[in-house]
């Protein structure tokens, strides 16, 4: 029996497998992180291509989300580029342990402030950090 | 002889960054980016390669948008032919590459995007490739008349443009 032409999309997307998405969204989400890293360094695409090695060309399609990088590549990434690009999860539980998240409540308002100051201000806990911060800036 | 074709706007293919078109000339079967998709399909050594770039079509147009300088490659037939850039302002066609297999395109702005044929290329010129050359030619026709009809606003674009609007019985002449 002869395929339906038109029904290619559902045929397609019924076979493609958890690891085909997986791929392109690991792979988009390197390209977007050596991106922001080329911006912070205020290199020009030919500028990260020369320090690779690479043509300007050669690197777009490295970095086009379709190309299967190598372990090799992103190294050379890294190194060139000074800073992490993937991080496995215990890696990044290593490296962000000691850091210390401190979050608090800020509450505003037109009224005075007699009236608005909710009845679980106390609770927040950081009351006197935050009125030494408020004041401070 | 001059061949007609219609401008679609692929229904499964309306993400929430990128919104993605294609044409269907009066004698196929199919819309040119199906018939890629079929002949792609019944090719068992490429389907991976069809599958990630399928996943992929949908995951830029969801999540990031089509980004010109990141993730298409210019194959105007200028550049490749004549070995000049095109002339200023003009479009040109863009290529998507997946290890030797090429889909042509027009990406009219990061929420514009025609997807046109392409195949599997096997010499280092697109245009002398018998594979994918036909199409080639064809992705820089359809972008010079796209962009006419642009000029000429029997396409417009919406307020933000992120979206396009054409009649639905506009046909393109090639």
């Amino acid at each position: 029996m002869s395929k339906d032409r038109n029904n290619v999309v559902e045929r397609l997307r019924a076979k493609t497998l958890p690891e085909n998405r997986i791929f392109v969204r690991k792979n988009l989400a390197i390209s977007e992180q050596v991106e922001v890293l080329r911006k912070e360094k205020g290199w020009t695409q030919k500028e990260l291509a020369k320090k690779l090695g690479k043509t300007e060309s050669e690197v777009s399609r490295l970095l086009s989300g379709l190309h299967n990088l190598t372990l090799k590549s992103i190294a050379k990434l890294e190194a060139e580029l000074g800073s992490d690009i993937i991080m496995t999860p215990l890696e990044a539980g290593k490296k962000f342990k000691s850091t210390e998240y401190v979050t608090f409540k800020v509450y505003v308002s037109t009224q005075s402030s007699a009236e608005v100051v909710p009845a679980d201000y106390k609770e927040v806990g950081h009351k006197e950090y935050v009125t030494s911060y408020l004041n401070a800036i | 002889m001059n061949i007609f074709a219609k401008i679609i706007r692929l229904k499964d293919y309306q993400f929430r960054k990128v919104k993605y078109f294609t044409v269907h000339f009066d004698d196929s079967q199919v819309n040119e980016f199906f018939d890629f998709l079929n002949r792609m399909e019944d090719m068992e050594e490429v389907i991976e390669d069809l599958l990630n770039l399928n996943a992929w079509i949908e995951e830029i147009g969801e999540n990031y948008g089509a980004i010109k300088s990141r993730f298409f490659r210019n194959e105007s037939i200028f550049a490749d032919v004549q070995g000049l850039p095109p002339p200023r302002k003009q479009m040109v066609a863009h290529e998507v590459i997946v290890e030797n297999m090429r889909l042509y395109c027009m990406v009219m702005n990061e929420h514009v995007v025609f997807l046109f044929n392409g195949g599997i290329k096997t010499t280092a010129k697109a245009q002398d490739c018998p594979n994918v050359g036909q199409y080639i030619k064809q992705a820089n026709m359809l972008v010079q008349k796209i962009d006419e009809l642009l000029k000429t606003r029997e396409i417009s674009w919406n307020k933000f443009q992120t979206d396009i609007e054409f009649d639905e019985n506009l046909e393109i002449e090639i």
